[in-house]
């Protein structure tokens, strides 16, 4: 097993020979055992933390022979002498200020974009939920390869099912998550909305969950006709019953039901998808409820032995029994068991997360090569002092390490900015993010390890090559001619390490383009409808007051009348869902052109259950026919309006749509046979990237529980008070969430993009200036190197003009092999991004060609003024400088 | 000699020493003290203490032959002297000296 090296590399540097063996040695077992028992990465985290302190420790053990008494005062340069090390460093840096700061701030921005990053990607890759042993967890996930649904959720029945007949799980638990109205919570109270999840008894065991006050659910809690007990979460506790001990015990109606509450959950649960959650209820386990509501998150304790695979394995079979006995509603289902860390990440978090790492590790690496660069120049500069002191005598090592411990030193330095660097970054992005996940981004423990480990390993890459070079051979020729430059190895190495930036700098442009030109096209998306003029909240009228279809399709009259009455609202309508925004209702429907007798080819839509204004309140355009009326009632012909693509795809046509007879199933109720009365516009779906075929239904004949209103005015955010008012006069014990306007809600949905997006090219604009000034340094540097030699051309009669063009050929020549590389770079990294590019080509010549020539300007800026500074070197004085 | 005050880390490491015994090294001592204590011990922080206790003469050193499960690297047995087990009783009876009569506030 191989150990890491660059640990190794440091313990060599900073132990002292006799410890060094048995040290090393004492790593390596320990390595070896803990990869075994906790695996690689807890194995090389320990291995560099007892390297930390091994570095620490290292000052006060004794160097070879040394009797303890004699160790303070010993002179000459020994190993082990840490402190004398340090304090020769900072000499060194604070002689040369310049170098030092420009050190500091380059690894300050570079290790700041990586903390950055690295906090991100924290809490998904290490320290997760707060979940009990989550590497024993297997999540299932119900994917429907014929409409292209992922990770999707199951049924009761089929939840059950499986956890009756499992043998690779010892425990199947599940939770539900959607809104409720709470009431009976005191007096003077509106109804309220609220989050709610409901679980099954064993989730709270599963999941490992601790009460803070109270007690969480019982094995029994979710026996269907239970009377109900909820727990509080945390903040909904603390908010509405100030955190009191009375409330256990007490009673307050969620829809009308009582429920009891016993507890208040723990704040620590407080993450991704349950931050949002108010209450917490007993899902009941009703065998009865209808196989295609899929509404349940399953997830399991693996049993002892047995691997996700297994799992995976068992479930599919069972869920292909169970397609063969429910044909109607399981076919195609296709069960998936994921692990926590999937679960946890939505299907293009990696992609984003692996290219934002390969962005942030080529801003490290372009920071390295300029630094390279600048101890490079450093050290040919002294060549002659480190040639004096070897020919003295000094070993390598004791020429290397003053400029191994000054580089370490900036490194820490520039560390604990580029932390100060990611703070900042983090409070910007814990401000401006509307998702929980990256509101609550810090930095940890896990963080600052990753910190102080970068500041340590940055320096080393930058300085070991051009240190361990210096103390190479050639004593006898440096000492001779004391103006060299170095040599030809030299100035390879450097124009090498130019060449490297503009590659990495130029790859980064290119894929930061692509990524900015797909959130603009994100932006600039077509949604199908207007967002500029609807407010919009979500009810969900309690099943005891309107227990029937009738009663709530006398609510849902209610509110449009009173909503479409008020000052300024042109229109009110009631949909079952939002487009766009909402998960979709997909249904088959049959009776189309491509009808076929199995129900696994039949085609399928979205669905909509709508009231007559909401093609005017939406602003969705009809096509042919007429759009749903207020004469489409319960009692009479059923009729649906169906998108053009749907028209186009499965009826043969706008024009043929029409009158058409199909037959449509809809949210648990049987196929019924529906006429086609209108052709619409097309609008997007939740991925804005897709239209889908969709149809609509009226309200009165399909009603739903939950429901979305829609209010048209032409200053939707002022109308909210209003609409509140006006849902509290229809029924006062109906909650309604917040309302909210169809541009906040995009803004909600793809606001967060900005972040991701910003990064790209914040990391990507760092790389390009840090390139520039690499390329910059370098060709200044050649200059004054050849200053002799320029000015023997111009005492030769060479042309100022011939000198630039010269200088400038020189530099544009590093930028062209740079270009090059760093293009075939950028077709790779493109390619990688593929899956998370919308509306332009991973080799969008634009992006590819505009980005070439922002480099080549840069390059020419940068080469400029060196270039001029040749043409008027005065040959005379350089000449007699010699 | 006047006796000896050790630290609390010198006590853990020589009582480690004491049952280890032959088997004394840095791993099988680091390994000891954090199964023990709970509690993550740097190795660099041993070898300092070891290095301090052989200066009082309180343990002794050899180094051992190489094992190919540590590349080939020798190991740096210890193990403690007479005076390390003087100390260590003496330390730990003041330790118990101190809670005598205190275990049921200390609920022992």
């Amino acid at each position: 097993m191989r150990t890491p090296r660059l640990a190794g590399l440091v313990v060599r540097a900073f132990v002292p020979d006799p410890h060094r063996e048995f040290l090393l040695g004492d790593l390596d077992e320990q390595y070896a055992a803990r990869a075994i028992a906790r695996g690689r990465f807890a194995a090389w985290r320990r291995y560099w933390i007892q390297t930390i302190g091994l570095v620490w420790h290292a000052r006060s053990l004794r160097p070879r022979g040394t009797p303890s008494d004699a160790v303070a005062g010993r002179g000459g340069i020994k190993m082990g002498n840490f402190w004398r090390d340090v304090k020769l460093g900072l000499r060194t840096a604070w002689r040369s200020p310049g170098y030092s700061l420009i050190a500091i701030v380059t690894l300050a921005l570079a290790i700041g974009a990586n903390t950055l990053l690295f906090s991100i990607a924290n809490p998904l890759i290490i320290r997760g939920l707060p979940l009990k042993d989550p590497s024993t967890l297997g999540w299932i996930w119900e994917d429907n390869p014929a409409t292209g649904d992922i990770r999707g959720n199951a049924s009761m029945a089929d939840f059950l099912e499986w956890r009756a007949a499992t043998k690779t799980f010892t425990a199947l638990g599940g939770r539900e998550l959607r809104g409720g109205t709470v009431t009976g919570v005191g007096e003077g109270r509106d109804a309220e909305h609220v989050e709610v999840a409901r679980v099954t008894a064993n989730l709270c065991d599963l999941y490992g969950l601790r009460p803070q006050a109270g007690r969480l659910f019982q094995a029994g809690d979710d026996e269907p006709g239970r009377p109900l007990v909820g727990v509080l979460s945390y903040s909904y506790w603390q908010k509405t019953f100030q955190g009191r001990q009375d409330v256990f015990g007490r009673t307050i109606f969620l829809d009308g039901q009582p429920v009891t509450i016993v507890g208040a959950m723990s704040p620590e649960l407080e993450v991704y998808g349950y931050a949002s959650v108010n209450l917490w209820v007993p899902l009941p386990l009703d065998a009865a409820a209808p196989r295609n509501q899929r509404t349940v998150r399953v997830v399991g304790r693996l049993a002892p032995g047995a691997t996700l695979a297994a799992a995976d394995a068992e479930i599919k079979a069972l869920a292909a029994a169970q397609a063969r006995e429910h044909p109607d509603t399981n076919l195609n289902l296709t069960p998936r068991v994921v692990s926590t860390h999937t679960a946890m990440t939505g299907p293009d978090t990696w992609v984003l997360l692996g290219l934002l790492a390969v962005v942030v590790a080529f801003v490290l690496l372009i920071a390295c090569a300029n630094l390279a660069n600048l101890v490079l120049a450093r050290v040919v500069r002294h060549r002659h002092d480190f040639a004096v002191r070897q020919a003295l005598g000094a070993s390598r090592m004791q020429l290397v390490r003053p400029l191994l411990t000054e580089s370490l030193l900036l490194g820490v330095i520039g560390g604990a900015a580029g932390l100060g660097v990611a703070h900042a970054g983090l409070r910007l992005i814990n401000a401006t993010a509307h998702d929980a996940l990256l509101q609550q981004i810090a930095i940890d423990s896990n963080v600052l390890i990753f910190t102080a480990l970068l500041s340590v390993v940055t320096p080393l890459l930058f300085s070991l090559g051009p240190a361990l070079g210096a103390g190479r051979g050639a004593t006898a020729e440096t000492l001779r001619d004391s103006r060299s430059s170095g040599g030809r190895r030299a100035s390879r190495r450097r124009n090498v390490l130019v060449a490297a930036q503009v590659a990495l700098a130029l790859s980064l442009l290119v894929l930061s383009g692509l990524v900015l030109r797909t959130v603009m096209n994100y932006q600039h998306a077509d949604i199908g409808f207007d967002l500029r003029h609807e407010l919009t909240f979500r009810v969900e009228p309690p099943a005891s007051k309107y227990p029937d279809d009738p009663a709530r399709a006398r609510f849902v009259r209610d509110v449009t009348r009173e909503l479409g009455a008020l000052p300024g609202a042109s229109s009110a309508a009631v949909v079952s869902h939002l487009p766009v925004f909402d998960a979709d209702v997909v249904e088959t429907m049959s009776g189309t052109v491509h009808d076929s007798p199995t129900k696994e080819k039949q085609p399928w839509t979205t669905w909509f259950a709508a009231t007559p204004d909401f093609f005017r309140t939406i602003d969705i355009r009809l096509l042919a026919g007429r759009l749903i009326e207020p004469s489409d009632l319960a009692g009479s012909e059923p009729v649906a309006v169906v998108n053009q693509m749907a028209a186009e795809e499965h009826l043969g046509g706008v024009a043929a749509a029409i009158g058409r007879t199909v037959r449509l199933s809809g949210r648990g109720a049987v196929e019924r046979p529906v006429k086609i009365v209108g052709v619409v516009s097309n609008t997007r779906d939740a991925q804005v990237t897709r239209t889908s075929p969709q149809v609509f239904v009226p309200f009165d004949q399909w009603p739903t529980e939950a429901m979305v209103v829609l209010v048209r005015s032409d200053a939707p955010a002022q109308r909210s008070a209003d609409a509140r008012a006006a849902m509290r006069r229809v029924d006062a014990d109906v909650a309604i969430s917040t309302p909210k306007t169809m541009a906040d809600l995009v803004e909600e949905n793809t606001g967060d993009n900005w972040i991701v997006n910003g990064m790209f090219v914040g990391f990507a604009l760092l790389a390009l200036v840090l390139a520039a000034a690499g390329l910059y340094g370098v060709i200044s540097y050649s200059i004054g190197q050849r200053q002799r030699e320029i000015g023997v051309r111009l005492a030769l009669g060479a042309a100022p003009g011939t000198i630039r063009r010269m200088v400038l050929v020189e530099g544009l020549r590093v930028t062209g092999f740079g270009i090059f590389a760093g293009l075939v770079l950028a077709v790779l990294l493109a390619q990688a991004s593929a899956s998370v590019l919308y509306g332009v080509s991973p080799y969008d010549p634009a992006t590819f060609g505009g980005v070439t020539a922002l480099i080549m300007m840069v390059s020419v800026l940068a080469v400029w003024s060196p270039a001029a500074r040749a043409m008027r070197i005065d040959p005379v004085k350089t000449l007699r400088a010699d | 000699m006047a006796e000896l005050v050790l630290g609390e880390f010198e006590q853990l490491v020589l009582l480690a020493l004491l049952r280890l015994g032959a088997d004394a090294y840095g791993v099988s001592i680091c390994d000891d003290i954090a199964g023990r204590t709970s509690r993550e011990v740097s190795l660099g922080a041993v070898y300092k203490t070891l290095e301090r206790l052989e200066d009082k003469g309180l343990v002794a050193s050899r180094v051992g032959d190489p094992t190919p499960e540590r590349g080939g690297r020798r190991k740096k047995h210890y193990k403690l002297l007479g005076a390390g087990q003087r100390a260590l009783k003496h330390s730990l009876a003041s330790l118990r000296n101190m809670t005598d009569g205190l275990e049921a506030d200390l609920r022992l």
